[in-house]
C-alpha cells in the first residue's frame, strides 16, 4: 500500500532526501532541519456571519506513535486574534515565545495599538518565509483568525511562507479530508452562524478521526466573536466505529 | 565649585585627589535640574507621580512623557535628561524580556534594578562616555515579593525605599513622604497624598504649568503597571489642591 504522506507530519522522514537521508555527510547540504519531530496534525478554520471558529486536536505525535494526547495547538493571542498550529510543536512553542515578546513590546509602548488578524498573518509569513529562505524552515502550517475592524479574518499561511486568506480552512491532511466537506458547507449555506460553524469544524475533526492515524477525538475550539476570542476547555466526541466491521480487504 | 580648573573634572575614568569623580557628580546636577519624580510603597502595590514640566503650549499633553512601562508589573519613572531616561527604558525593557526568554518568568524586580544599575555604572567608568544625567524609579509587585521601590543613581548605586523622589524638589518632597505612614496606606490613598506632594512642591513663580503624571501597580490594577485610571487622576489631583487650600488657610488663621 502506498504511504500517505502529510505535509506536518514526521512521516517525511521517510522521504527520500537529499542523499536518502537526514544525517548530512561532510559536503553535503545540511539536513538535520528538514524533518519535524512532535507534530501535530490537522487544523480547521471557519469564518462565519460575525465572527471565526477554529479547531483543531491535541494530539502530539512523534512519527507514528501518539506520543501527547493533550497538548494545546490554539493559541489565543488577544481579544480579537487567535491562531492554530499544525506541525512541529517545538516550531510552535518557539512562534508562541516570538508573538509574547512582541505583545509585550506593544504593552509597553502603550500606545493602544496590538495584534490584529491581519497584521499576525502578516508578521508570521514574513517570519516562516524567512526561516524558509535560510534553509532552516520552521515546519509549521498556521491558520490566523479573528475579527479585523469587526471583519471575520482568516488567514492560512504554511512552511514555506505561502500566504492566503479564504472563508474556510483546513490544514495538513485537511487539506484532503476536510476542505472539500468545508466548501461544500459554505456553498450550501454562506451565511453561516456561530453554531453552524462550531458544528462544521467539529464534524470535520471527526472525519479526520476516522481516517488520519494521527488525530484524535480530543479537541479544542476557539470562537472570536463582538464579545471578545474565547480558548475553550478541551472536549471529547465519540467515535461511532460500527460501519468499520463492513471493511474488507485489509485483514 | 572645588572642582572646576583642577582638571580632574573632565573625564569619568580618573578620580580627584580626595576620591571623588566629578563628571558623576556633575550628572546629579542635571538631575536637579528636573521635573520632581516621587515613588512610594503601600500595602498593597507602589504608586509613581512626576511633575511634568511644560516648556511650551505647543506639545501635546501626552509628550515627553516621565513613567514608563518596563514589564507587565514593572514601571519606570526618571527625573533628569529624558533622553537618558529613554535609552535606559530601552535597557531595562531589553533585560525584562531577555529574562522571561530565558527564564520562562517575569523579571524580579531585583534582578532588573541589579542589571539596569550594572549599566549604569558602566558609564562611569571610561573615559570617552558620560554618565547617565537621571535618577531612576523603578517599581514593581508581584505575589511573591510583594511590592518593591529602588531609586538608581547616576553612579550605579541602587537602594530600595519605601517613598523615594528625585528632581528639583527633592528636599521639599522627602519631607513630605516622611510624613506617611505608607505601610498602612492602600494605594488609592497614596495616590492622592502623592498628588499633593507634586503640586505642594511645584515652584509656580519659577515653572509656572506642570502635567500631573501618575501610573501605579497594586492589587487593583491587578497586577499589571498602568497610568493611574483617568476618573482617579482626576480624583487625586482635586483632592490635592483642596487638602492644599486648606492648609494655607490653617497656616493663615
Amino acid at each position: 500500500m502506498a504511504k500517505r504522506y502529510d505535509i506536518n507530519s514526521a512521516l517525511l522522514r521517510d522521504l527520500p532526501l537529499i542523499n536518502g537521508s537526514h544525517s548530512s555527510a561532510v559536503g553535503q547540504p545540511k539536513a538535520h532541519t528538514q524533518s519535524p519531530s512532535v507534530s501535530g496534525t490537522a487544523v480547521i478554520g471557519v469564518a462565519f456571519k460575525g465572527g471565526i471558529v477554529l479547531a483543531a486536536d491535541t494530539v502530539g505525535s512523534y512519527g507514528t506513535l501518539c506520543k501527547l494526547r493533550t497538548i494545546p495547538r490554539l493559541l489565543r493571542v488577544n481579544k480579537s486574534t487567535v491562531l492554530a498550529m499544525s506541525g512541529d510543536y517545538a516550531d510552535f512553542q518557539y512562534i508562541e515565545q516570538l508573538i509574547a515578546k512582541k505583545t509585550m513590546q506593544d504593552f509597553c509602548s502603550d500606545d493602544g495599538y496590538e495584534w490584529t488578524p491581519k497584521s499576525l498573518h502578516s508578521w508570521l509569513t514574513r517570519i516562516l518565509y524567512n526561516a524558509r529562505s535560510k534553509f532552516d524552515p520552521l515546519w509549521n502550517s498556521y491558520v490566523v483568525g479573528g475579527l479585523e475592524d469587526g471583519v471575520p479574518y482568516l488567514g492560512g499561511l504554511t512552511m514555506l511562507g505561502i500566504s492566503y486568506t479564504a472563508p474556510y480552512m483546513a490544514t495538513g491532511f485537511g487539506r484532503f479530508i476536510a476542505q472539500p466537506f468545508l466548501a461544500d458547507q459554505l456553498e450550501k449555506n454562506p451565511e453561516m452562524d456561530e453554531a453552524a460553524a462550531r458544528e462544521v469544524a467539529i464534524h470535520s475533526l471527526r472525519l479526520l478521526y476516522y481516517r488520519n492515524r494521527e488525530s484524535s477525538n480530543k479537541y479544542q475550539l476557539t470562537v472570536v466573536t463582538k464579545d471578545g476570542s474565547v480558548l475553550e476547555p478541551i472536549k471529547e466526541f465519540e467515535g461511532v466505529w460500527d460501519t468499520a466491521l463492513m471493511i474488507r480487504g485489509y485483514d | 565649585m572645588s572642582s572646576i580648573g583642577t582638571g580632574y573634572d573632565l573625564s569619568v575614568s580618573q578620580f580627584s585627589p580626595d576620591g571623588r569623580v566629578f563628571q558623576v557628580e556633575y550628572a546629579s546636577k542635571a538631575v536637579e535640574n528636573s521635573g520632581t519624580v516621587v515613588g512610594i510603597v503601600g500595602k498593597d502595590g507602589v504608586v509613581f507621580a512626576s511633575e511634568k514640566l511644560v516648556t511650551t503650549k505647543l506639545h501635546e499633553a501626552s509628550a515627553n512623557r516621565r513613567i514608563w512601562r518596563i514589564d507587565a508589573n514593572i514601571g519606570m519613572a526618571a527625573a533628569g535628561l529624558i533622553a537618558d531616561a529613554r535609552k535606559l527604558v530601552e535597557i531595562a525593557r531589553k533585560e525584562a524580556s531577555s529574562y522571561r526568554n530565558q527564564y520562562g518568568v517575569t523579571i524580579p524586580v531585583k534582578e532588573l534594578v541589579k542589571r539596569v544599575a550594572g549599566y549604569m555604572h558602566a558609564y562611569t567608568l571610561y573615559s570617552n562616555v558620560r554618565p547617565f544625567g537621571i535618577n531612576c524609579l523603578i517599581g514593581g509587585y508581584d505575589a511573591i515579593h510583594g511590592p518593591e521601590l529602588y531609586m538608581l543613581e547616576p553612579s550605579g548605586v541602587s537602594w530600595g525605599y519605601f517613598g523615594c523622589t528625585a528632581g528639583k524638589a527633592q528636599q521639599a518632597a522627602k519631607t513630605e513622604i516622611e510624613k506617611l505612614k505608607m505601610a498602612e496606606m492602600t494605594c488609592e490613598e497614596i495616590a492622592r497624598r502623592a498628588a499633593k506632594i507634586i503640586y505642594g512642591v511645584h515652584d509656580q513663580v519659577k515653572d509656572k504649568e506642570f502635567i500631573l503624571e501618575m501610573g501605579w501597580v497594586c492589587e487593583q490594577s491587578g497586577g499589571v503597571f498602568e497610568d493611574l485610571p483617568k476618573a482617579m487622576l482626576d480624583d487625586a489631583e482635586s483632592y490635592a489642591k483642596k487638602a492644599l487650600e486648606e492648609d494655607e488657610d490653617t497656616e493663615m488663621a
